[in-house]
């Protein structure tokens, strides 16, 4: 398989914090990368660095053949943020419009498809300020996979959506790699993560601290779950035990 | 350990004031930098609070200077400026509290029983517009004592009644806000229609002069307000009706204020109306798209303050002209100009500052979609300009219609051309601060320079325009003057973000 992207060196810092130290992972065609990390690991940052949304202090960042978030890139890639990234003054139409016609969109079926599948249909017409956190990820999601992009970047994807539209959403997502498209998705949820991630990079302070496919990792750390494996990456077992021992 | 009422109000007061902060658009940061924004919402309060105060200050101790028959109008003019300072620092709070329906939450999990409750949001309340409260109500209390009784009588009235009334309107629209569903086209135009009597009200303290002779009518001894310059003239009636409409006020604000306060601490009705409709993809060229959306920003956001900012500078020259009984043109045209076009130039620059603010705050809308940086501030400079042009087209029919010569529209055209590096200067502004982290305005030393700066970019073509007209006595020469100091600072400014930002297609 080809790679999709590739991060090299990667380092993010804010002021004098450093958040990202280092950071090396690739993502290959029809793959789905996971990256895990406890709160504060950079999960966010790499996230930030790869769309451009941050400046990076060093390394290098290549998708899809590209090192620079450009128009042409950014025409390939589609984004979930953990916040959904929204103008809440616009309605739900109104945004998808805005987003297509930016994208110079042709097929407009998929938009409808994507609305439809995802219940979206009645609240189209209110503004999105006074949508639930669960609507308006979905309107993020419709966004950002309304014009089938190459790469998909999911923060958090499923924050706040029902049922039916995570498990849509995951078919989805299978699909997308099925059909040759990578996907880096971050999630603190290890359930989903094991599910649907072809291999995963858990990331802590910064750095890369265990990679590979779920089955490889649990082999490595002799771990029964993917839960396990996480915390004796990170070195917070032993910690676990003591917090709860101490109350 | 037992809770303090004044600590917990402490932390209700902080989140109040953290949540109306980051309900203006007039910062880029994010809901991620709280430290820093709650500093900045509570150093903002400090800061108007001063500025506003030096500016009753100046116009009060000028005013004075000018003799008694102007010095009867003084309490008046008092009364708007510490009406608008509480007023301005609290609308911003009266957004955020009408939305708020966490701290009910927050508070409902704590063992505080419901009288205690209660004194605590009031408390939180009045910490939020302390300092707009006391900085001119000490003002009128020491200018007012050096001047002697009877002034220190009329300005304690003044404040008062200010006070009063600007904290009775402030918890209506706290009550009328949390009645009004969120984000909808109803709340746009309750909006709206709060954000034109406080406009208005902020330049008629410019014209008070103006009504000098019609507060001279007996009549308004008995009406609010303007019955307030009657206690300086000798009007009897005058002292008696304003002492009562100050206590009529006064309790007024206290039963909506405390009716506020419970409010403060009740979930807002927060209800989406649904409608089964069908997805209706009509797509547009990318530039219209942006233009489109950044329009609809600009008229359904808090921006929309400043959209109708033509409007009511034109209605603002029609009263002045009716009122002053002359031809504002025929006694001296540079003085219409610089009076009503050129500020309004400056706020219609605004636009551009808040639409890439307000982008910063979406995080990522717009940067994350295929949108290079010269088509994102072509439509800023659209929708900026074309606002401003809404008033260009009503001021000149104004000119005409006044008797001014045909050339006298020449500046109030040509005046747009200003508006153009002040939205790249945002434009840039935007670009930088996403490129260090996307903190937008984040600091008092960022604020001043931005400030500084936008003045210094405005004001240049503005001076070259009057050096050229004075010199020459010629428009055209002054305008010519004005719009190629603008196109030079304009290429600057794309030049200077090129070079600093970069030049990839995107960015």
């Amino acid at each position: 398989m080809s790679i999709s992207v590739n991060v090299e060196n990667l380092v993010v810092r804010y002021e004098s914090k450093v958040a990202v130290n280092g950071l090396s992972f690739n993502i290959k065609a029809g793959e789905i990368y996971g990256l895990l990390g406890p709160n504060g690991a950079g999960k966010t940052s790499t996230i930030k660095a790869m769309t451009g949304l941050v400046e990076r202090s060093g390394g290098s960042i290549t998708i899809l053949g590209e090192t620079e978030p450009s128009s042409k890139l950014m025409n390939k890639v589609g984004v979930v943020l953990e916040t959904p990234s929204l103008l809440d003054v616009l309605t739900p139409n109104e945004f998808l419009n805005f987003v297509a016609s930016v994208r110079e969109m042709d097929d407009v079926q998929r938009v409808k498809g994507l609305v439809s599948a995802l219940d979206l249909e009645q609240f189209l017409n209110v503004p999105i300020a006074s949508l639930s956190m669960g609507n308006k990820q979905k309107v993020a999601v419709v966004a950002a996979l309304m014009h089938k992009p190459l790469f998909l970047i999911l923060d958090e994807p499923f924050n706040g959506l029902d049922v039916k539209s995570v498990r849509i959403f995951k078919d989805l997502l299978a699909k997308h790699a099925e059909e040759g498209g990578s996907v880096l998705f971050s999630t603190h949820i290890m359930e989903v993560a094991e599910k649907i991630c072809n291999r995963i990079g858990i990331i802590n302070d910064g750095k890369m601290v265990a990679e590979g496919t779920v089955s490889e990792l649990r082999e490595k750390v002799q771990a029964a779950s993917l839960e396990d494996v996480f915390l004796k990456a990170i070195n917070a077992e032993d910690e676990i035990k003591s917090i709860v021992n101490s109350l | 350990m037992k809770y303090s009422r004044w600590n917990i109000a402490n932390f209700i007061y902080r989140e109040l004031m953290y949540q109306s902060y980051a309900a203006s658009q007039l910062t880029g940061l994010s809901a991620g930098n709280v430290k820093r924004a709650l500093n900045n919402s509570i150093r903002q309060k400090y800061m108007i609070s001063v500025i506003y105060g030096f500016i009753i200050v100046i116009f009060i101790s000028t005013g004075s200077l000018l003799g008694a028959k102007y010095a009867s109008v003084l309490p008046l003019e008092l009364f708007l400026w510490s009406f608008f300072i509480i007023f301005a620092s609290s609308m911003q709070l009266s957004f955020s509290v009408s939305s708020s329906s966490r701290l009910k939450d927050l508070l409902s999990i704590l063992p505080i029983d419901s009288a205690n409750v209660k004194t605590i949001s009031e408390l939180s309340i009045i910490r939020a517009v302390d300092m707009p409260i006391l900085v001119p109500l000490a003002i009128s209390i020491v200018l007012g004592a050096m001047a002697g009784i009877d002034r220190l009588l009329a300005y304690m009235i003044a404040d008062v009644t200010a006070i009063a009334l600007s904290l009775l309107v402030i918890n209506l629209m706290i009550l009328a806000f949390r009645q009004i569903k969120l984000g909808s086209r109803t709340n746009t135009l309750a909006r709206l229609a709060v954000s034109l009597p406080i406009i208005a009200l902020a330049m008629t303290g410019g014209l008070i002069q103006q009504f000098y002779a019609l507060t001279l009518n007996p009549l308004y001894s008995y009406l609010p307000i303007v019955d307030l310059p009657g206690i300086l003239q000798g009007e009897t009636a005058s002292i008696y009706t304003s002492v009562l409409y100050m206590i009529v006020f006064a309790l007024a604000a206290y039963f909506f204020f405390r009716r506020a306060a419970i409010e403060l601490l009740s979930p807002a009705q927060m209800t989406t109306s649904i409608s089964n409709r069908k997805l209706f993809v009509k797509r547009s060229s990318p530039t219209m798209a942006v233009i489109s959306t950044d329009f609809k920003q600009m008229i359904r956001s808090r921006m929309s303050g400043l959209f109708i900012m033509p409007f009511m500078y034109f209605f603002i020259v029609l009263i002045s002209a009716l009122i002053s009984g002359t031809n504002l043109l025929k006694t001296d045209y540079l003085l219409f100009w610089g009076s009503y076009m050129v500020p309004l130039a400056f706020i219609s620059s605004i636009i551009g500052f808040m639409l890439y603010m307000s982008e910063m705050r979406g995080q990522a809308t717009y940067r994350l979609l295929p949108l290079s940086r010269n088509m994102n501030l072509l439509a800023k400079e659209l929708v900026t300009i074309g606002d401003y042009l809404i008033g260009a087209v009503l001021m000149s029919a104004l000119v005409i219609f006044l008797g001014g010569r045909f050339l006298y529209v020449l500046p109030i055209w040509t005046l747009t051309f200003t508006i153009m590096p002040l939205v790249a200067f945002a434009g840039f502004y935007f670009e930088y601060s996403y490129k260090k982290g996307g903190a937008g305005i984040a600091s008092l030393t960022s604020i001043i320079l931005y400030t500084v700066t936008t003045g210094a970019l405005f004001g240049l073509p503005v001076v070259l325009f009057i050096v050229g007209y004075l010199i020459y006595a010629s428009l055209i020469v002054g305008s010519i003057l004005m719009v190629l100091a603008s196109l030079l600072e304009l290429s600057a400014i794309l030049y200077f973000t090129r070079t600093v930002i970069g030049g990839r297609s995107r960015r």
